[in-house]
């Protein structure tokens, strides 16, 4: 017959858990950023330069109206049609005028969106929206 | 008389909970703890297709406008438009890298152009070129 002898239960030392909670406390801390939002980027020109002259062929003006039509080169379109239709003019203006511009790359038109006073920023935003999906770099923004 | 017959246990503090304990302060600072984030002037997003995410929050300047033309810049709520350039100018010259900075325009999607063109003047006075018009993802 075995005689079982009594062992003592061997009990796991947790009195570091709390170290690494207040690890994991600290590492959350410090860690933690808060979403900045996002949104369409848009750089402005400086307030004292003096507009340079430019070719009436290197602008492409866009229209928009205080009832929120739009205007591209003096044509009536809805707004999802000017990323195609901007996309046209920069190979069209890119065929005309050939080489590279001072940057080293193609040469761009320059879209400049006229707004009216009364006209929506949501309205705006979609053509510049368009602009940007079109890939236009040269974009102005002027005040009818 | 035999009193120290029986060996008595040795009687340690447990210590197993102190990690619970620890962990109920965590998910309690957790969900009580509110970011100092001021919420602005109550604006629509316009909404967009192409945007890009901030980078850094500490490199951005929110101006938040509505429709009836009040202006608010970061938490300065203004009550003149021809403000903001000057705060502007004072934020961008007390920051680390004023080239870096963006502005973020939170305007309301039914502003009108006339009150936009007037803080993208002001922007451009105080030198702030870096723009971003913050709007919700348009899915196609």
């Amino acid at each position: 017959m075995i005689i079982k002898k009594r062992r003592e239960v061997d009990e796991i030392n947790s009195s570091s858990m709390a170290d690494i909670a207040f690890l994991l406390l600290v590492f959350f801390l410090v860690t933690t950023t808060i979403d900045p939002g996002e949104g369409l980027t848009m750089i402005l020109p400086p307030y004292e330069s003096d507009p340079s002259p430019r070719d009436a062929d290197e602008i492409v003006k866009i229209l928009v109206r205080s009832t929120g039509q739009v205007l591209l080169d003096g044509e009536i379109m809805n707004i999802e049609q000017i990323e195609e239709k901007s996309k046209n003019k920069v190979q069209e203006f890119q065929s005309t005028h050939p080489g590279l511009g001072k940057d080293g790359k193609p040469k761009q038109p320059i879209f400049v969106v006229i707004t009216d006073q009364k006209a929506q920023y949501q309205t705006f935003l979609r053509v510049v929206d368009q602009l940007k999906l079109a890939a236009c770099k040269k974009i102005s923004v002027v005040e009818s | 008389m035999n009193i120290n017959s029986k060996p008595r246990p040795k009687s340690t503090v447990s210590t197993a909970s102190l990690p619970d304990i620890i962990f109920m302060l965590l998910i309690f600072f957790m969900v009580t703890t509110v970011m100092k984030t001021f919420d602005g002037l109550k604006v629509q997003d316009p909404s967009a297709k192409k945007i890009e995410k901030l980078e850094n929050r500490k490199n951005v300047i929110y101006i938040w406008q509505t429709k009836d033309g009040s202006v608010c810049v970061d938490d300065q709520t203004l009550s003149n438009i021809d403000d903001v350039s000057e705060i502007l100018k004072f934020k961008l010259e007390s920051s680390v890298d004023p080239g870096k900075m963006v502005v973020q325009f939170k305007s309301d999607q039914n502003t009108t152009m006339e009150l936009i063109q007037q803080v993208h003047t002001e922007c451009r006075q105080a030198n702030a070129l870096k723009l971003s018009y913050a709007a919700k993802k348009l899915s196609d």
